[in-house]
């Protein structure tokens, strides 16, 4: 079956760039480093941009750690990627919820979630 | 083996996304974007506070007088879009309809992606990938038969009139190293004949602010 073609989005592709990823784990380690010409009054784009970073951030972390189902393959696409970040956090939330039912289990005391 | 065509086609999409990235990178960087036109030097950047402010005061004004507007008979020419959800519907195009194709697209996207994020078969993978990249034609087709539909409606006409007076605002010109606004007044930008630049602002203008 022949790969059907998408444009991928070019803040991403920027975000999950080496130079990028280089430059958010320095400022994140020295914190000097400025990402941007302003340090404050981010815009939209600029808030949008840090998320991104931040997101591929975890997944280079999540490869580099030989996490299941990621490759780099998955970090390229965004098709890919979209479906590990889902399948991620509902494992996460899975994972909270069975940590949150043992307790109750082993305490008798039922577990309250605040929304 | 691909032919002379098809290698220059990708040529070209590599060139247009490496000149897409630097424009993202130069936005990102310092909120402003700097493109050519006629020999003349023109940018967008982000609104400053008070621009914003006076952005605001102006959507105010102007779904005022969207709300006041009537025709001969004394009915509303601008309708919300609940109200026109409503008129259409009496008229038997459902949109509501169209919502509900677009959640249960929402859900069956949701759906594959958590079969795509775990398979380990190449054929699946594609298979689930393509069916996950029409789900999404269908949706983004969907929407736009609804932004069609509700196009004139009173929420939509403020963020369109938002998004030109931005522009209007923060779309300058180089004249002798010193940035001026391109139009002094927004009529004069909307009565305007160089539609060029107007769309080329618009089209950065609609990055920067994270529009598209």
């Amino acid at each position: 079956m022949p790969k059907k073609k998408y444009k991928p989005n070019i803040l991403r592709k920027l975000a999950r760039s080496d130079k990028w990823q280089f430059l958010y784990s320095r400022a994140k380690e020295i914190g000097s480093i400025e990402l941007f010409k302003n340090k404050n009054e981010f815009s939209e784009l600029q808030i949008e941009f840090m998320r991104w970073l931040q997101v591929y951030n975890s997944l280079y972390v999540d490869l580099a750690m030989k996490e299941p189902h990621i490759t780099e393959e998955v970090i390229e696409d965004d098709i890919l990627c979209d479906a590990y970040l889902l399948w991620r956090s509902k494992k996460k939330d899975e994972n909270k919820t069975g940590s949150q039912k043992d307790a109750s289990e082993v305490t008798g005391i039922p577990s309250v979630r605040f929304k | 083996m691909k032919n002379r065509e098809e290698l220059a086609k990708e040529y070209a999409e590599k060139v247009q996304e490496i000149r897409e990235m630097t424009d993202m990178e130069e936005m990102v960087f310092d909120n402003k974007i700097e493109f050519d036109y006629k020999d003349k030097k023109y940018r967008v950047r982000k609104p400053t506070y008070r621009e914003l402010k006076e952005i605001e005061e102006q959507k105010i004004k102007k779904q005022m007088e969207l709300l006041q507007k009537t025709d001969e008979n004394g009915n509303h020419i601008y309708l919300f879009e609940e109200q026109l959800i409503e008129k259409y519907a009496d008229l038997g195009i459902k949109i509501k309809e169209i919502q509900d194709e677009m959640s249960g697209i929402l859900y069956k996207t949701e759906d594959l992606m958590l079969k795509l994020a775990v398979t380990n078969s190449v054929s699946d993978r594609e298979k689930l990938r393509n069916m996950i990249l029409a789900l999404r034609e269908r949706h983004a087709e969907l929407a736009m038969k609804k932004a069609d539909y509700l196009s004139n409606s009173i929420e939509n006409q403020i963020q369109e009139f938002s998004i030109m007076f931005t522009l209007f605002l923060v779309l300058e010109e180089k004249v002798e190293d010193k940035w001026n606004r391109v139009f002094s007044l927004y009529e004069d930008m909307i009565n305007s004949e160089d539609t060029d630049v107007i769309d080329r602002g618009l089209y950065f203008l609609m990055k920067l602010m994270h529009y598209a």
